[in-house]
């Protein structure tokens, strides 16, 4: 009886809805990536390597908040809490118990932010909208309070904890910071796909299923709480992921990381970016700390005001951001004003234009 | 027809459900026999929602038990409700409207499997036999030519029959229709209850402000009135009871 209803499902119906669009696999997105991870070290030296580093980290900071924000619908403004936790830990495992392995280090790392994450949830996830987001703020200031003003969370002399570096990266290969970014981009591409299969998955439908609409989800038999709190608690160790590599890379872990200017440029990202596209969190962190770049050269001290109109920017742009622009601006081109809402059309309205719309 | 003497598929006793001081179900008592429908009437503010959250706990009431097949299910979690049998439909339109027809079908068939959502591996949108699943039913009803449009394109009519076919999914053993023909044609609203019948397996309990459309499918009626069961019959009885039209009608009571 499948066979009978084939006709339904023939080629020239739209596919998918709106929401199953922002799930679809993109290749271009994908070979732009990896070719811009690739290129940057052999055209702009050691500075590419040094900001391309920080973008990728961006990057799966923005990728967390997306998990929450742009699926579960949760606002949250802690995520630094999980991204600086990570290295702290990996501070004090290599300070303090003197391990020297990079890669059981980061485990632990990003599994202890896990934890941190799965403890804060079951608080966090009690609260919804605007005090979800409060909670998760003041967990963070919780963090980075007590990072500054405990020793244990110091190296002496230091606001924060230094030296994580190692030795050696694997027998034989030096730990420089090539390697770490060669290591950054790996897992970040690695991480990136997992989580586009995974948020393709009924888990993926699920959270945004509970964002639109989270009593009718109860009512169909979702246990919709623990789904946000397994959402809580991947984003959390992305989030540490993310946080473990930036650590590495700068070889400190400081305050700052866990508090509310972390976990504001995790939301940035997003915004800019666009939500719940593979390209989005690249592309907004990419936006992000390039400006910051640029203005630290033109306004050495008060760059931070750079940013801050960045994020009033953001706030007026668009709800989809740069990469939502990008595939409005493929679909005019592509189907010429026959339809002025490109973004609230159906994806089929792009895949008849020829379009591999979601460049990014 | 001996199913009265089976175990009842519902027993609600002794219900109260306040907020803040004012009770808005007092001491609510009845019982669902298998198979059968019963209607809840009343006025505004009779208290007709409130009981159905109830008995989903969302929220559940402050004292009294639900019993559902022999189980106290006073206050269990809304979702293991739905996963025993219960299910429900809302008195506003209650689908995904970016999601596409059959995906709406298809969270409404997964929902009652528990690790459903954590088959974290496998496209959502790929799952074939859930698809072809998704499909029948909506045959059904005749939205299978619309299946892969998006919710919010369909007619108002179509939008509430989806939302009435996905609360009816999973043969649920019970099911609580809150206002099913809100806004509908009479048209429409048959069809409605056609489908409603078509369950002829499941219990129901449908409140609604048609009285016709509650006439129509409840072999029981329970009048509600400020919170409290004030009358209970047949369609007949319930359509002469002085007491209800009072409540309705407002004329002055003892």
């Amino acid at each position: 009886m499948v066979v009978g209803e084939q006709p339904a499902l023939a080629p020239q119906v739209p596919r998918r809805g709106l929401l199953a669009k922002a799930l679809s696999f993109d290749s271009a997105a994908w070979v732009a990536l990896i070719g811009a991870i690739v290129v940057t070290p052999f055209i702009f030296g050691n500075v590419g390597i040094t900001l391309a580093q920080e973008i990728l980290v961006l990057a799966l900071l923005g990728v967390a908040v997306d998990v929450l924000h742009g699926y579960a619908g949760l606002p949250s403004f802690g995520q630094g809490a999980f991204f600086g936790a990570s290295g702290y830990a990996a501070g004090e495992l290599i300070y303090r118990l003197g391990w020297d392995n990079p890669w059981q280090v980061a485990v632990a790392a990003v599994a202890l932010s896990a934890l941190l994450a799965a403890a804060f949830g079951l608080i966090a996830l009690r609260a919804s909208a605007l005090y979800f987001l409060l909670i998760t703020f003041a967990f963070g200031q919780l963090l980075a309070t007590m990072a500054s003003q405990f020793q244990i969370f110091q190296t002496p002399g230091v606001a924060g904890i230094t030296g994580i570096t190692f030795t050696e990266a694997a027998p034989g290969v030096e730990w420089t910071s090539d390697v770490v970014y060669w290591i950054t981009a790996a897992v970040t591409v690695t991480l990136l796909a997992v989580l586009t299969i995974v948020l393709r998955s009924p888990f993926g439908f699920s959270l945004l299923a509970i964002q639109e609409m989270r009593r009718r989800m109860e009512a169909l038999g979702f246990n919709t709480w623990l789904l946000m709190y397994v959402a809580f608690v991947v984003s959390g160790a992305i989030a540490g992921v993310g946080g473990v590599l930036h650590a590495y890379a700068n070889g400190i872990a400081v305050p700052d990381d866990l508090g509310v200017v972390t976990s504001a440029e995790g939301l940035l990202v997003i915004l800019i970016g666009g939500s719940r596209r593979i390209g989005g969190p690249v592309l907004g962190a990419a936006v992000v700390v390039l400006l910051q770049y640029a203005a630290s050269f033109v306004l050495p001290t008060r760059w931070p005001l750079a940013i801050g109109a960045l994020y009033v920017v953001a706030a007026f742009w668009t709800k989809h951001g740069l990469a939502g622009l990008i595939v409005a601006a493929k679909s005019r081109a592509t189907s010429s004003g026959k339809d002025q809402h490109a973004l609230t059309t159906d994806v089929s309205t792009l895949r008849e234009g020829g379009a591999e719309a979601d460049v990014v | 027809m001996n199913r009265r003497q089976d175990p009842p598929v519902l027993e609600v006793q002794n219900l109260w459900q306040r907020f803040g001081g004012v009770a808005a179900l007092s001491d609510v008592s009845f019982s669902i026999a298998a198979e059968e429908r019963v209607g809840v009437i009343g006025p505004n503010g009779a208290g007709k929602t409130t009981l159905l959250n109830c008995l989903m706990s969302s929220p559940g009431p402050h004292r009294g038990r639900v019993v559902f097949c022999g189980r106290d299910i006073t206050n269990m979690a809304t979702h293991l409700l739905v996963r025993m049998g219960i299910s429900r439909s809302f008195q506003l339109v209650n689908i995904f409207q970016s999601l596409t027809v059959l995906q709406n079908m298809m969270l409404a068939l997964g929902g009652r499997t528990p690790l459903f959502p954590f088959r974290a591996l496998r496209r959502f949108d790929s799952d074939r036999e859930l698809r072809a699943q998704a499909h029948d039913a909506l045959m059904a009803v005749g939205l299978a030519e619309r299946a892969q449009l998006p919710a919010r394109s369909l007619a108002y009519g179509e939008q509430r029959r989806l939302d009435l076919l996905m609360a009816l999914q999973g043969a649920p053993r019970l099911v609580l229709l809150d206002e099913p023909s809100a806004g509908l044609t009479r048209e429409e609203r048959g069809k409605a209850l056609d489908l409603v019948r078509a369950h002829s397996q499941a219990s129901v309990l449908i409140i609604d402000h048609d009285l016709d459309t509650v006439y129509g499918i409840a072999d029981r009626i329970i009048g509600l009135h400020q919170g409290r069961v004030i009358e209970e019959g047949t369609s007949a009885e319930i359509q002469e009871s002085e007491v209800l039209r009072r409540a309705y009608f407002g004329t002055v009571e003892g």
